[in-house]
Formats: C-alpha cells, structure tokens, sequence
C-alpha cells in the first residue's frame, strides 16, 4: 500500500530534488558515487577502504571545496538515477559525457579521457581492430557502459556478451567465452594480471576517444561552477595527471587539453518525471524475453523432474549408499542459494576445463536445483499411498502394473500435482538469475532497456507487471490441465 | 407483554430461502421449544436471534423495542442479555475451563476479574464441574463440556438463552446430564428458546411447542396438545415418525 | 591462494554473513507483521475497507508473482528516488519484507482459517470486541499453524537474499565475488560462501522442522 502511495505521490508531487551547493556546505559532506569494483579507478583496498584514481580525486575535491567527503558505492546501472534522486552530489566512474545522459544530468568539464581500444589474446589472429567486424567473433561488454552504443554502430557483426562486472569481461575472455573486449585499454588491462597464464594482447590503434567528466544533478549551478573551478586548477597545475599517474602506473593515453576547459552551459529542465513511452515501445522486446525466460524454467522443470524423480525413489527404496547420496545432494541443494549454485557451475567449473556458455550454466544450475526440490515434492507424494490401500490391492489380486497404475498413481498425482505447479511458478521465477550471466531473458533484457534509456523506475514496473501476467497465465493453464487431464485441483 | 417476540422472520442464502415468515413469542420465563424436521429453519432462528445470520425480512422485538441488527452497538447491548449454547459446545480450545468463563465478563461486562472468577466458581459447582476449573477442554468429555458451555453462557447473566441442540452431539450416556443441568436452570425463571429432538424431554420442560417445516411455523402450542392432538397433518407425521424410535 | 586463508578475510566474511542475518531478520521480521496486517486486513468485511482489501489482494499477489531480482532493482530505483538517505542495506531489507508479506500473508491467512468458525461464533456471541476475539481467542489458536511454516519460510529467504548481491549490499554471495575478483580461485570463493550458507540454512531448518513437531503434538493449547 506504502509504495502505492508513494508511487502517486511521486506522480503528483516530482520526485525529491538534488541537494544545492548551500545545503552541501550546510552538511559540510560531499557525497561522491564511486564504482566499487572498478580498479584503477576505485577498489576496496586492504581494510576495506576504497582506493583508487576517482576516490583520490574525490579527495582533492571535497578538499578544494572545503568539504569532508563521503563515498557511496554505486553500480553503472545506478549512478545516473542516483544522481537525478540527490542520493549523491557528484559521480565518478568513468561517465562518458553523452546527450542522452544529458538529458537527465549535468557534466563538468572532462576529467578524463576514455580512448577505446580492443583487448584481446593470441588466440585471436587480428591486427587492426576493423578485422573484428565477423559473426564468428564474440565481443564481451559490460552492461550499461557507453561502448555497447559504440560498437552496434561500428562493429555491428560480432556476437555480444554482456556481463555486468569489469572483471567478469576479462575473466570471460580469458576463460574463452569471447575472444576480445572493445574498452577503454586502462581501465580494464589491470585485470588481465590475474590470468597470467593467457598472452594479452593491445590492438595498436584506438577506435576513437571519448571523454568523461564528474556527473552532477541537473539545475545545480552554483554546485557545477564551484566543481569546475577546482578541476580546471586540478588540471592546471597537473594534479590530475599525477593522479592518473599515481593510479595507473603509466600517463594517461590522451591527455585533457586546456581548450577542453570551457564550459559547457546547462541544458533542459531539472528533475525527473516518469515517461512511460520508452518502455511501452520496448514491449515486443521485452515479450521476447519473456519466451527465453519460460523456455529457462521449463527446461529445469523437465530435467528436475528426472532428477527428482531419481533421488526420491534412491531415498525410499534404493540401496544404502544411495540413499545416503541422494540425501546429501538434496541437503546441499536445499540448503544452499541457486544463484551460488550458479556461480560455482560458471566460475569455477572452466578451472576444470568445462567451460558454460550463461544460459547453459544457468539452465544446469536451475535443473540441479530443482531436481532437489522435487525430490521431496514427489518422495512426499509416495509416501502419501497408504500400505492398507495396497494391502487391499495385493488381497485383489491386482498384478504390480494395476496396482501402480490404478492405486498409487492416483494418490500419487493428487499430492504432489499443486506442489508441482507451484514450484514451476518458483522457476518461471528464478529463471530471472539467469540476466546475472549476460542472458537476455526478460530481465537481462529489462536491465538492456533500462541502462540505455535511463527510465529505472518505468522499465521494472513494466518487467513486474509481464512477470505476473506470465506467471497467471502458466498457473491458469497448469491448473487447466490439472482438471482436465489429471482430474486434480491445482 | 412478550418478553421476546419474533414477527415474519424471513432469511436467507443466496437464492435459496430458509426462513420464510416465522412468527412467535415467547413471555418472561417462558420455555419455548422449536421443533421439525432437519432443515425446517429452527437453528436459524437461533442464529438469527443472537445476530450471527442477517434477516432479510421481518423483526425481533425484545421486551416491545424492535433490535436494530444493522447497528453493531445494537447488537452488542443485545448479547449482553442474550446467550446461546451451540450443539459442539465451542469453548475455547486455548483455554481453561475457567478462563473460558472468566474472560467475556471482563472484557465485555468490564466485572472485575476476581468476582468473576468467583461467579465462574458458583456457575461451575451448579452444573456439576467445580473440580475441573483447571481443566482443558479437550481433556473433559462432551457432556462436561456442553455444561462448561452453559456455564459460559450463563456467565454473561443473560435473561434469555438460546440452546441450540445442545444434546445432539453427546453420546446417549452423556445426554442425561446436560438435561438435568437444563432442567435446573428452566426454575431459575429464564426466559428459554430450545431448538431439541429429545421429544420427552421437550414435553416435560416446554410451555410452548413451535413446529417447523420449510421454514415456515406449522403449528404452535402447548406440549400436551402438540404431541397428543396435532391439528396439522405435517405435525402428526412427524410425531408419528420421531416417536416411533 | 593465501590471500584467502587470513584474518581479514574472515572479518570480510563475517561482515557479509552478519549482512545476510541482517536481511533475513529484520526484512523477514517486519514481512511477518505487515503480512498479518494483510491478512486480517483481507478478511475483515466493513464495505468501508473493500478498497483496502483490493490493495491486500493485490500486493499478496503481485509480489508472489514477480522475481526478487526484479523487486529488489525496483525498490531500489523506486526508493532512492523518494528516500534516497536510506542505505542499500535498507534498501534491500525493504525489499525483503515486501516480498517476505506477501507470502507470509497467506501463511498467516491459513493459520487464521484453520481456527473453527465456531470458535470466532461463539467469542462474538458472547460481545468480544474484534480485538478481544484476535488476540485473546483466535491467534493463541492459530498460532501453532503458522509458526512453522513461518519459520520455515525464513529460513528458505536467507537463500534468496543472495540475491541482494545485484544491489552492491556486500552480503555473503558479494563478498564471494569480490573475493574472486580479487585473485582468490572461484571454487575456493564460492565453495566458502556455499558452505556457510548451508551452515546457517541446514542447523536452522532442523530447528523449523522440531518445532513443526513440538507444536503439532499440542495443536489445540
């Protein structure tokens, strides 16, 4: 109910503003979004402190302006709509200056330069980065980074993974589930130190520079002229290369110029007003998306269900060691999250050689997973036939077959038959995770959308509402079926 | 004037009627029993009575005012003068005997609890049970139960009880004892609405018999002439078939 | 390899697994107080409450039926657009309870049906006021009915807070990312975290199970 009234409150009301340069200096802290998983730029060094180019400059910053500083950790995804909210004043993480992030916030002057660059091995026989543009070739990206726009338009041919970390795109490659990573060289070189058995390779020409500079709310401007003030000093007298420097271990690959200096004036209204348009003209998208998640979750269901079946049956009549297996492995399904499940089947398997693309690591995990749970979905559906009932079918003299077909099944099919059709909904559910290893089922697709246009709140509204109506529609039919084939009530 | 007077009570579920104009009354201290066959209406009344079922026609009238069902404060000075033993007994199950007597006067009567508790002590001693305040109910048998449950009810000081087959769920051992405890209480100058099959013991204890069929009175009148002279056909067929037992 | 057996990591890892505790209880907690607000609320029958009651329905429903992943970024983007001092940990310990309610809703909804109706006949007969008959007569009964199941419904959430990873809460699935990002060997960082999950899950559903037991042999005190 909260959130409804929140919701129409928003609607009415426009969303809390961003704090102006007086309450910041009245609270004396600046709140400055920083990616934690983004070294050079920042990291959680020893102690669990944050470290790195963007949390030095923060520094120096909030130091300039007299200010004591505070660092939020925000993911790519989130620090646009951070900004907009007012959860903080200013964000770091490499942010390429663009007009759609224009649209919905202000820059500074550059900070940095980005010049993009492909990352690759020596499995790949390329030389210049024009030769990437094959459909044999899979490109891996990192969701809601501005190169994904960058290489539809300029390497339109390649396959795409998307992964949501900065490590996970080195890791991929190197792990052989795509072969090189258009990016920013700096950024994500670092990372190739922890796979030092693979020989690393930098394509020699950049596909173009970018610049990036320090995000702030829109209609701030007392706020963005003091910030460009101390950047413009922080160039000036080479504190932002030396930083850099500091950071990197090496100069900056296109240094900022001081004709980059001027300022660029503000642009469109402030604040954020929901627009559902964006969203509404993704719907096909979304509804194919959709078909990949229920694909995900019937295709668990069937190979849980073998599964199961197999562990039930070990648990109630096999011999004693496999009983004893078919224990542990419903104890450690049970007991354990599917999405760490997941993990270990993605990350660690390749340490053995087996390497799984997303959805099949997604689809194996899920499979095993639910294979636990319907092991006691269907080991609590025998048992619920009754020995006096078989007694009576074995003083008929039915034969093994009637007795199964005509006595147990029934028993069988009506206790576990609601069970099932609620677990199935649980998969249709979990086969969300599967947006965590760059598949596109409707919310890998949901957060595609939501990182290009920015319109978080719309798009996840939208993305609910087509999981309930997928999930209404998979129980209507599951109990349908039930009634008219089964002759149960789901 | 009628101490309760009951005029064209019509009720019912949906589409299907249950009761259907059912009139009488009942003066103070008297012992009115509703008799028919199963599915006549007769609990309904009851249940009507006490405001568990809504009416859909007709009125109850107590002491001459009409209750006003619709309104909750209405219905709550009614339950404070009115009670009902259902045929499962009903006590708390997550209660002592004593608690289960204890707690309406408190909280609805605001009767301070230790003169409460002694009520329920006096009420317990009276119908047979004094040893068992300390009791759960699912450890006395039905017969000391279905008394717990009178006790309860009479715990609020009601002048009108309903008892709605207070026996028919009782092993037949059992019956004896809530009837003597019903006996009682018909001395004490309660007025009484008894829904009952125990055809003897309507007789002995009735000063007024209502017979029901479809949810509509058949016929009214004293024990004596109901069960020896019935005017009606549909009453001496069901005299005839219930006594045959 | 040895940057993963040392006291720092095991401080990072108790953090994360405080984290998940964190979630799992209060989220949980608050999802079981809201949820029997629900309830009750979709079982009163004031005309005036019917739009209230559409509400009950409709959150119950609707939370059931979308992915945690989903809720957790739309409370997230939601949030911070209204409240944007609360925590990521608050942000996800929200999300928790509303998805905790919805299912506890109806645990606790079938633990209030599983009362008789006579029971609730007979404390109204006798002039007990709603909340006279909740507390004193129905919840003591329905008690036994839902503490198990609630229990157990808890213990299977500290799982699906996993998921709370995806918000930057460094939880126990997070803190095994980081670990791995940080050079540690992916079946060492995650067979960690596996482990200690199930070191919390398996103990407390044990626990779920013998009260499930223990109220069961006492159904109706």
């Amino acid at each position: 109910m909260r959130p409804l009234l929140l919701l129409l409150w928003l609607l009415l009301a426009g969303p809390v503003l961003a704090r102006d340069l007086a309450s910041i200096r009245a609270a004396g802290v600046l709140r400055v979004g920083v990616n934690p998983n983004f070294p050079p730029m920042s990291s959680y060094g020893p102690g669990g402190r944050l470290q790195g180019f963007d949390v030095a400059v923060a520094g120096e910053l909030a130091r300039r302006l007299g200010l004591g500083l505070e660092l939020v950790p925000t993911e790519a995804a989130s620090r646009v709509p951070f900004l907009v909210s007012g959860r903080i004043d200013l964000s770091l993480g490499a942010l390429t200056i663009t007009p759609e992030r224009r649209a919905l916030i202000d820059f500074s002057v550059p900070l940095h330069s980005e010049a993009m660059g492909v990352i690759t091995t020596d499995r790949l026989p390329v030389a210049r980065w024009q030769q990437l543009n094959r459909a044999d070739i899979t490109l891996v990206n990192m969701r809601g980074n501005q190169s994904v726009a960058v290489l539809a338009e300029k390497l339109p041919r390649p396959q795409r993974l998307l992964v949501d970390g900065n490590a996970d795109t080195i890791r991929a490659i190197a792990q052989g589930r795509a072969d090189a990573l258009v990016e920013n060289v700096d950024f994500f070189i670092g990372f190739t130190r922890n796979y030092p058995d693979v020989r690393w390779r930098v394509l020699p020409d950049p596909i173009f520079t970018a610049w990036c500079g320090i995000g702030l709310p829109k209609g701030q401007e007392p706020l963005r002229a003091a910030v460009d003030a101390a950047l413009i000093a922080m160039h000036r007298d080479g504190t932002v290369n030396r930083l850099w420097q500091a950071a990197y271990g090496a100069a900056m690959t296109v240094k900022v110029q001081p004709d980059q200096y001027r300022r660029v004036g503000a642009s469109g209204p402030a604040g954020y007003r929901l627009d559902w348009r964006p969203v509404l003209a993704q719907l096909p998208y979304l509804a194919g998306g959709a078909a990949i998640s229920l694909l995900i979750a019937v295709v668990a269901f069937a190979a849980g269900s073998v599964l199961g079946l197999a562990a039930a049956l070990a648990r109630l009549g096999g011999p004693g060691w496999a009983a004893r297996t078919a224990g542990a492995y419903v104890a450690i399904i049970t007991n354990t999250p599917a999405l760490v499940q997941i993990f270990l089947l993605y990350y660690a398997l390749p340490q053995a050689g087996i390497r799984l693309p997303g959805l099949v690591a997604v689809m194996l995990g899920l499979s095993l997973n639910a294979g636990g749970y319907l092991a006691d979905i269907l080991r609590a559906g025998i048992q619920s036939v009754r020995a006096s009932e078989l007694e009576a079918a074995a003083v008929l003299g039915l034969s093994r077959a009637d007795t199964l077909r005509h006595v147990m099944l029934p028993h069988i099919i009506r206790t576990v038959y609601r069970p099932l059709a609620n677990f199935f909904i649980v998969l249709v559910l979990g086969s969300s995770m599967a947006a965590l290893f760059g598949v596109e089922e409707l919310t890998g697709r949901a957060i595609n959308i939501s990182t290009a246009n920015l319109r978080t709140i719309e798009t996840f509204a939208v993305t609910g509402l087509l999981y309930i109506g997928l999930t209404l529609l998979a129980s209507g039919l599951l109990a349908l079926a039930g009634r008219r084939l089964l002759r149960v009530r789901a | 004037m009628a101490h309760i007077d009951i005029v064209d009570l019509v009720a019912g579920y949906g589409g299907s009627t249950i009761l259907n104009g059912v009139s009488f009354s009942a003066g103070r201290g008297e012992v009115v029993a509703l008799i028919g066959p199963s599915g006549s209406g007769k609990s309904t009344v009851l249940r009507v009575a006490i405001g568990l079922t809504p009416a859909s026609g007709g009125t109850i009238s107590i002491d001459g005012t009409p209750v006003d069902y619709a309104r909750p404060a209405a219905v709550a000075a009614l339950r404070r003068r009115m009670g009902i033993v259902f045929q499962q007994y009903n006590l708390f199950q997550n209660m002592t005997v004593i608690d289960n007597l204890v707690l309406a006067p408190v909280r609805t009567l605001g009767v301070p609890p230790a003169q409460a508790a002694a009520r329920a002590h006096d009420l317990l001693a009276r119908v047979g049970l004094a040893d068992k305040a300390g009791s759960y109910p699912d450890q006395l048998s039905g017969g000391q139960q279905q008394r717990v449950a009178i006790a309860r009810a009479l715990a609020m000081q009601p002048d009108i009880l309903l008892l709605d087959e207070v026996t028919a769920a009782l092993d037949p051992e059992r019956v004896g004892e809530v009837l003597e405890t019903i006996r009682a209480l018909a001395d004490t100058g309660i007025t009484m609405l008894i829904v009952s099959h125990e055809m003897g013991f309507v007789r002995e204890i009735a000063s007024q018999v209502v017979m029901m069929d479809a949810g509509r009175v058949v016929e009214t009148g004293p024990p004596a002439a109901m069960f020896d002279a019935p005017t009606q056909p549909r009453t001496a067929a069901f005299m005839k078939a219930i006594l045959r037992h | 390899m040895s940057a993963f057996f040392s006291t720092d990591t095991a401080a990072f890892l108790a953090g994360a697994l405080g984290r998940t505790l964190w979630m799992t209880i209060i989220g949980c907690t608050l999802g079981l107080l809201l949820g029997a607000g629900l309830a009750l609320l979709r079982r009163t029958q004031l005309r005036a409450l019917a739009p209230l009651r559409l509400l009950a329905l409709l959150h119950v429903e609707g939370f059931r039926r979308v992915p945690f992943l989903v809720i957790l970024m739309f409370v997230l983007f939601f949030v911070q657009a209204v409240a944007p001092d609360l925590s990521l940990l608050g942000i996800a310990t929200l999300a928790v309870t509303l998805t905790a309610s919805a299912y506890l809703a109806e645990i606790v909804g079938a633990g209030l049906d599983a009362v008789p109706r006579p029971q609730v006949e007979s404390a109204q007969v006798l002039g007990l006021s709603w909340w006279d008959r909740l507390v004193r007569v129905v919840l003591p009964q329905a008690w036994g009915v839902i503490l198990p199941p609630a229990a157990a419904f808890m213990v299977m959430f500290v799982k699906d807070t996993a998921l709370a990873s995806q918000l930057g809460v460094v939880e126990l699935a997070f803190s095994a990312k980081i670990l791995v990002n940080k050079g540690v060997s992916p079946l060492l960082g995650y067979g960690a975290v596996l482990l200690l999950y199930a070191g919390i899950s398996w103990p407390l559903g044990r626990a779920a199970r013998l009260l499930e037991k223990r109220l069961g042999a006492h159904r109706h005190r």
